[in-house]
């Protein structure tokens, strides 16, 4: 019996590094510029990757900073990718700390928001 | 009853008396941003569509006997905010070797309150553990009834970054025999006490982390994992008896475990593992190992098992904070 209980803790171990992870609620997983860092110089675009396809026509991002909202186009799937989204900014970033809000829909129709900060240096 | 069956029957006892109050099996929770995971001795604070195959438990029980359990869960919401569940456990024992079903338990469970703002959710359950409805001499022939309440909350709305990941999870069930006294041909063989369980957990979330507050350079793994600190404990409150000398655990002994959980969040699914280390000898001689593969079944099956029965996915429990500042 301990045979077999040291044999599932190795399994599902085993099998957790393995595994493409993913929750099938949509939750972000990473972004450029990403979550909480410092990037040199404004962005053109967001690219937001969750752990999940998304929905575009039913999920928004926002961009605001010390000046207000930031122009910014509807998110856009990454053709290769459902789980990839884009966002283009409509002009440069100055200097300084923006927050990032997004609501999305997953393909599995779970709605999911967050926001998250980076900085323009 | 043979000595070597009487053994093994006080042998699964203890073990069930030390398991009792750890919930054996539960749903994750999602609340805003927030995830609560399926931790493995106290129950996560919310509902959702949910199957957990199986929650293994291993103990090293105070009279020295050593406890395998099985426990197999299944989880239904009704609506958004209730859920219905049922659940038994399969307990395999050696040092007096017995094996079999413990009962089967079912249970109703509200979420009650609901920010997903501020991360915060307030259930309440009502539990029973029907009688005579596992093995012969290893299930309770009597009925139990567990009024539970249960409450998380996240840390998420905190300004300080690094404390963000945190979030706390909280238990209090009341159990409660149907019957004071058990007699086996006319003689009182158990007085079965009411029993007040508690427990608590501490997590910190890298997945929380890495998708709120900054992202986590490194292997993929490291996104998805929460850690946790847990404690559980049961103590006996009413219908006690006397003291018996020697009786390991005391009659009326407090006794629990407490330790460090880690979890992972993967695809459709979570896998943890906690080590479980007895607060005292009445509540098992050596550490023990608790381990969960819990499926989300709201995930695997969005449109069919996995959503709830009546009206929409959206909670529609009382918001406090919006109620308050209005």
């Amino acid at each position: 019996m301990q045979r077999f209980l040291k044999s599932f803790i190795i399994t599902v171990l085993a099998s957790s590094l393995a595994a493409t992870a993913a929750f099938a609620h949509a939750f972000l997983d990473h972004a450029t510029p990403g979550v909480g860092t410092t990037v040199s110089g404004s962005p053109s675009e967001l690219t937001l990757s969750f752990t999940q396809g998304v929905v575009v026509a039913f999920s928004s991002v926002t961009v605001s900073g010390a000046g207000g909202a930031v122009p910014a186009s509807k998110p856009v799937n990454d053709p290769s990718n459902q789980q990839i989204i884009h966002v283009r900014l409509g002009h440069a970033l100055k200097p300084g700390s923006y927050t990032v809000t997004w609501h999305v829909l997953s393909v599995d129709t779970h709605r999911t928001e967050g926001s998250y900060h980076f900085t323009v240096s | 009853m043979s000595h070597k069956t009487s053994l093994a029957c006080a042998g699964a006892f203890a073990a069930a008396a030390i398991l009792a109050g750890i919930s054996p099996a539960s749903a994750h929770t999602v609340i805003g941003q927030r995830i609560f995971p399926a931790t493995l001795t106290v129950d996560d604070p919310g509902v959702d569509d949910e199957m957990a195959l199986p929650t293994i438990n291993y103990t090293y029980n105070a009279d020295g006997s050593q406890s395998y359990t099985w426990n197999l869960f299944y989880g239904k919401r009704l609506t958004a905010d209730l859920e219905v569940s049922i659940n038994s456990t399969f307990l395999h024992q050696i040092n007096p070797r017995s094996n079999g079903w413990t009962g089967i338990e079912t249970e109703v469970r509200d979420q009650v309150m609901v920010n997903n703002e501020h991360e915060f959710v307030v259930s309440l359950a009502v539990a029973e553990e029907w009688g005579a409805t596992g093995t012969a001499g290893l299930d309770n022939q009597y009925t139990t009834i567990t009024p539970k309440a249960l409450i998380g909350k996240g840390f998420g709305d905190l300004q300080t970054e690094l404390l963000r990941p945190i979030a706390i999870t909280g238990e209090i069930q009341y159990i409660v025999p149907t019957v004071p006294n058990v007699y086996a041909n006319g003689i009182l063989s158990q007085q079965t006490p009411t029993t007040v369980v508690y427990g608590a957990t501490l997590q910190y979330s890298l997945q929380y982390m890495n998708a709120y507050v900054h992202e986590i350079d490194g292997p993929e793994i490291l996104r998805h994992l929460v850690v946790d600190l847990e404690a559980n404990f049961s103590t006996p409150v009413s219908n006690i008896g006397p003291s018996v000398i020697n009786s390991v655990p005391g009659t009326h002994e407090t006794t629990g475990v407490v330790g460090p959980g880690l979890y992972y969040l993967a695809h459709d699914y979570e896998l943890g593992i906690y080590g479980a280390f007895p607060i005292n000898q009445g509540s098992g001689k050596h550490p023990g190992v608790f381990a969960i593969v819990d499926f989300f079944l709201d995930d695997l099956f969005p449109n069919t098992l996995g959503k709830p029965i009546f009206g929409g996915p959206e909670s529609t429990a009382f918001d406090p904070w919006h109620a308050f500042n209005r």
